[in-house]
């Protein structure tokens, strides 16, 4: 089901968005993640998906990156509609001689705006940046923090491992449901507690594998002396200007415009 | 012979992420007969595609092109029905003991005893936790599964890879105690280990069959 969402996987190119350095996007993206945080607007969906259209036609992606949602997906945003309605709020509609109130099902569709459009640019940034330079952006972003005495290379060493094991993960996790079909298939009806069962067991048949291969990530990187390297960083170019505006306008935008 | 259980691969290729700029060609054209009681061995370097040969012979995965079947019926209809042990065994073991796991598979007490005994385990390796067993004991614990279901089909996928000596012997004395008519086929980079688990070896090359012989 993750790997579905074709995370970290880098899309060969040379255009503006490809050629901007990690730093500048994962700085642009944080802005946009605290400016929704400050202002969660219909402005803010606006912005954020016109966002994501300019820079994925910008990057020449091909139409065929665009992920299929996992139906699991389209389920969980049909049981949070259902207690979004539930919980009522303004505006209200009459339904027959019934007063219903829509508010917290228009909030619930703010929210999925908003929070696919923040998922559509992360991964717009997995296909035209290559995984290897993220810890490296994050070791630069986190490097103020060093004066008050944070970890930041453990910070680091702990991204890199996720960064690199993510899309492990995602295989792993898509191998496991896919042997799951080599398996008898249960006798008799099957309830609510079968699936609770086998989903817990299918969750840790993949943690178990997932601790192993993470186990296996951090022994390689300490052996290498990883931790605490000092990066080389790149120097900045104008397309790293171009995107770092784009971002930056978009966070900044949302903040001020009135919703 | 059981003529309508040859598994028959016509004109198999497969792109994995096809369509996609992720798209990767792992195998051409595959024409493959492998008779029902056959013993073989598919090798060749890495990403040469014998792994996704042994998906697609295992039924878990549907060619792009050509057609894969047995018994006149596609193999990805008959996954449930045909074994399979994989390199990372851990993925296949999902319940959190031994007896869970092998009970999952409906097979009676006496046979669960017996096959626990041809892999050489103590009954008591039943009560044992998935994690607490090593990555050999854990395949040994997969082939246990294997015999004791007794697929006409088998697929072995890298059995030998991070085993010392004694699992590897282990392991050609348990595939030797699946019946006659077990079609076994095994995956290997590792010509030299796996030799004794088939005589007929198929080699691999850039997706395509570069040889077909019988092990002397």
């Amino acid at each position: 089901m993750i790997s579905q969402f074709n995370l970290f996987r880098y899309v060969d190119g040379t255009t503006i968005v490809h050629r901007a350095d990690a730093r500048s996007k994962v700085v642009g993206l944080t802005a946009l993640v605290f400016a929704f945080s400050f202002s969660p607007s219909w402005i803010a969906v606006g912005i954020i998906w016109a966002l994501v259209v300019l820079l994925f036609v910008a990057a020449r992606l091909p139409v065929s990156v665009i992920p299929r949602p996992p139906r699991l997906l389209y389920a969980a945003m049909v049981i949070a509609m259902f207690f979004g309605i539930l919980s009522g709020g303004e505006p209200f509609v009459s339904v027959g001689e019934r007063q219903l109130g829509i508010g917290g099902a228009i909030f619930q569709i703010r929210f999925f705006g908003v929070t696919l459009g923040l998922l559509a640019l992360s991964l717009l940034i997995g296909w035209t940046t290559k995984a290897a330079d993220l810890p490296r952006a994050a070791e630069w972003m986190l490097r103020p923090l060093r004066w008050v005495r944070v970890p930041i290379d453990e910070l680091v060493a702990a991204l890199t491992i996720a960064v690199r094991a993510l899309p492990l993960v995602a295989d792993e996790f898509a191998l496991v449901t896919t042997l799951w079909r080599t398996r008898p298939k249960r006798e008799g009806p099957r309830d609510v507690r079968h699936y609770l069962v086998d989903g817990m067991d299918v969750a840790a048949t993949v943690t178990a594998a997932s601790v192993r291969r993470a186990r296996e990530l951090g022994e390689a990187i300490e052996q290498r002396g990883s931790v605490g390297i000092a990066y080389q960083q790149p120097r900045w170019v104008f397309a790293d200007a171009v995107i770092f505006v784009a971002l930056v306008s978009a966070a900044v935008g949302i903040v001020l415009v009135p919703s | 012979m059981l003529l309508d259980e040859v598994v028959r691969l016509e004109g198999v290729s497969h792109i994995h992420a096809a369509g996609s700029p992720w798209a990767r060609p792992a195998l051409q054209n595959i024409d493959l007969e492998i008779r029902p009681g056959e013993r073989v061995l598919i090798t060749g370097p890495n990403g040469c595609g014998k792994s996704t040969l042994a998906w697609i012979l295992a039924g878990l995965t549907t060619p792009t092109e050509g057609s894969a079947v047995r018994s006149g019926e596609a193999l990805v209809e008959q996954a449930g029905d045909i074994g399979l042990l994989v390199q990372h065994t851990r993925l296949q073991l999902l319940r959190a003991n031994v007896a869970a796991e092998i009970g999952s598979f409906n097979m009676s007490p006496e046979r669960i005893r017996w096959a626990i005994g041809v892999m050489g385990f103590p009954l008591s390796v039943l009560s044992q936790p998935i994690d607490a067993l090593s990555v050999g004991q854990q395949r040994r614990v997969g082939l246990a599964l294997l015999i004791g279901r007794a697929c006409t089909l088998t697929v072995l996928d890298e059995p030998m890879a991070g085993l010392d000596a004694p699992s590897r012997a282990a392991l050609v004395e348990a595939v030797e105690q699946l019946p006659r008519q077990t079609t076994v086929i095994t995956v290997t980079h590792d010509l030299d280990d796996s030799l004794p688990l088939g005589r007929r070896v198929i080699t691999l090359d850039e997706g395509r069959i570069v040889g077909d012989r019988r092990n002397p």
